[in-house]
């Protein structure tokens, strides 16, 4: 593939569907009376919506140099836009900042799924990673948001050199800045390999780089919360897996014989070490948003060991899983913190006795915790279930244990929620149950619901692969 | 090519730790009394802090210098090569510069070009 041929520029239409809302928030923003934001949101949503249609409408697979369209990694653009219009949705309207600032991190989202070339890579990475950290900070910011927002960007500045650095080695050893199988493996594109990897691991919250994510969930508002859990860890496990993979002409279904690339032997160390971590620090926090923000680390850690089966490769239904975990988890994590945005609930002191005071809102909350826990009949509990069994399939029994376990220790904070919210008499703080979600928001807290219960059916993983590869 | 990596890591370790060390190490032990290691101005004794505040204002200014000179990097070869390329470069060049437009004009709106 020479460099110097152009790149067809269908190849980009889900891409040029949001650039063009997002250029329609920026106009809309230039009014001289300060909108309400409202019209920046429906332009956003439609530009979304139209880059999730021309995902499934698209051109058919294709190849270039820097681009491509179609295939594997195309598919997390599903998650990704569906993501932002949940927080389109769920986004209070107060000018088009937001929406702007949304639109460009999924851009680069959508960037990250179709590069084809390290340098478009990095780039679609730093779009992403630049407007999320200008949306920690918010409209209405306070000490604590600042500091979350500030602690984001130097942190994942550093991220971001390490990826420089990574991509740098692998140019020296392999002469090529290309995403394509570089032979066989040597020290120099192993260590290229774990610098690109650290980026994508900083960007899932694994150990060891997830000091920023207790701090930077805990001050961002809550739907933006729910973004960054479920899109952004999408973005980090997709790199992840270009990273390893490489080429674009991947056969979903396993592999055309060749060798699974490897990653390294620390992705079931860090998985397992990451999940352990959420679950023992999760169990010690008094407020409601850095213990999700711990459970999500914690997923992140399931999501490791489901990579982990991807690449352990050979049974034809490994990639179908990490899929399944990856949209049940939007759904439910989107859920939970759509509950905390709309009961303003922040404190676990403030949950004691809720389900007294707003029954429907807390059953939903006990719908999503029982989800998040992995408790039958939820579709967080089939999404475990296929890890762990396709974990004991390959050969990552002892990670299969370890992913087990942590769901017992998940248990004990979930439950603990549940308990909190139903058996205790109403506190102090407890909020009254006045619960009024906009139409969008109404209709997003029922796609949740609807998905944790629909996903309990076995067929769901099969349904959800076919759809995504169509 | 690791080893070479390394081996310049451990280089610039013991240069940089190697050139701390050394002052304190091989240079005279002789403190300075109070009043010889003060900024001199003109006798009097200073007062306030050594730096000058600075109006944040510039930093915006910086920011957006550096976004247009990007996109002046980018504009350069497409105009020096522009005969050799086809339309699609026109259709792409022209998208990016509507966009950096837009992006200016809503600048210009918000009034972060002022210099108040």
């Amino acid at each position: 593939m020479n460099a110097l041929t152009p790149v067809p520029l269908s190849l980009l239409a889900p891409e040029i569907a949001v650039t063009l809302a997002l250029a329609a928030a920026l106009a809309v923003g230039m009014k001289s009376r300060p909108s309400n934001g409202l019209l920046a949101r429906a332009f956003g949503a439609l530009g979304v919506l139209a880059g999730l249609i021309l995902f499934f409408w698209g051109p058919a697979y294709s190849d270039t140099w820097l681009l491509r369209s179609g295939g594997v990694a195309r598919a997390w653009q599903v998650f990704f836009h569906l993501a932002a219009l949940f927080f389109l949705a769920a986004h209070e309207a107060r000018g088009e900042r937001p929406v702007a600032l949304l639109l460009g991190a999924l851009l680069g989202m959508d960037l990250l799924a179709a590069a084809n070339d390290l340098f478009a890579l990095f780039i679609g990475l730093e779009l992403m990673s630049l407007p999320l950290y200008l949306l920690v900070y918010g409209l209405r910011p306070d000490k604590r948001k600042l500091e979350a927002a500030v602690k984001y960007f130097f942190t994942g500045g550093a991220a971001s050199g390490l990826f420089l650095f990574g991509l740098s080695v692998w140019y020296a050893e392999t002469g090529t800045t290309a995403l394509a199988p570089g032979g066989l493996p040597s020290p120099g594109t192993s260590l290229a390999l774990a610098l690109m990897g650290s980026a994508a691991l900083f960007k899932i919250g694994a150990v060891p780089f997830h000091f920023w994510l207790p701090d930077v969930y805990e001050a961002s508002e809550p739907e933006l919360s729910a973004f960054m859990s479920t899109a952004v860890k999408a973005a980090g496990v997709l790199l992840l897996m270009l990273l390893s993979i490489g080429h674009s002409s991947f056969d979903p279904l396993g592999g055309s014989g060749a060798a699974f690339p490897n990653l390294g032997a620390w992705l079931p160390a860090v998985s397992a070490a990451t999940m352990t971590y959420g679950n023992l620090m999760a169990l010690r926090q008094r407020s409601v948003r850095r213990l999700l923000a711990f459970s999500s680390i914690a997923h992140a850690g399931v999501l490791l060991a489901a990579l982990w089966v991807w690449q352990d490769g050979g049974h034809g239904t490994e990639l179908s899983t990490l899929w399944f975990y990856l949209g049940a988890y939007l759904f439910m994590n989107t859920g939970a913190f759509l509950f905390l945005a709309l009961s303003g609930i922040s404190e676990v002191e403030q949950l004691k006795g809720y389900g007294a005071r707003a029954p429907w809102p807390a059953a939903f909350f006990a719908l999503m915790l029982f989800s998040l826990g992995g408790v039958p009949p939820t579709a967080g509990f089939l999404a475990k279930f296929y890890v762990i069994w396709d974990l004991l399939k390959g050969s990552g029994a002892w990670l299969a244990a370890a992913v087990a376990l942590n769901s017992l220790l998940g248990l004990g904070y979930y439950l603990s929620l549940v308990r909190t919210m139903t058996l205790d008499e109403p506190g102090p703080r407890t909020p009254d149950g006045s619960f009024c979600p906009s139409a969008a928001a109404g209709l997003v807290l029922l796609l949740c619901a609807a998905a944790s219960l629909l996903g309990f059916i076995p067929e769901a993983r099969e349904w959800l692969f076919t759809l995504l590869t169509l | 090519m690791a080893t070479a990596l390394i081996v310049n890591l451990l280089v610039v370790l013991a240069l940089a730790a190697g050139m701390s060390l050394a002052s304190p190490l091989f240079g005279p032990r002789r403190t300075l009394p109070r009043e010889k290691g003060l900024p001199y101005e003109t006798g009097m004794p200073p007062f306030g802090a050594p730096y000058g505040r600075m109006t944040a204002s510039y930093w915006r200014f910086a920011v957006l210098f550096v976004v247009f000179d990007v996109d002046l990097a980018f504009l350069v070869p497409w105009v020096l090569l522009r005969r050799h390329l086809t339309f699609e470069a026109m259709v792409s060049m022209s998208a990016f510069l509507l966009l950096i437009g837009l992006t200016l004009a809503y600048l210009w709106r918000k009034g972060a070009l002022e210099c108040d």
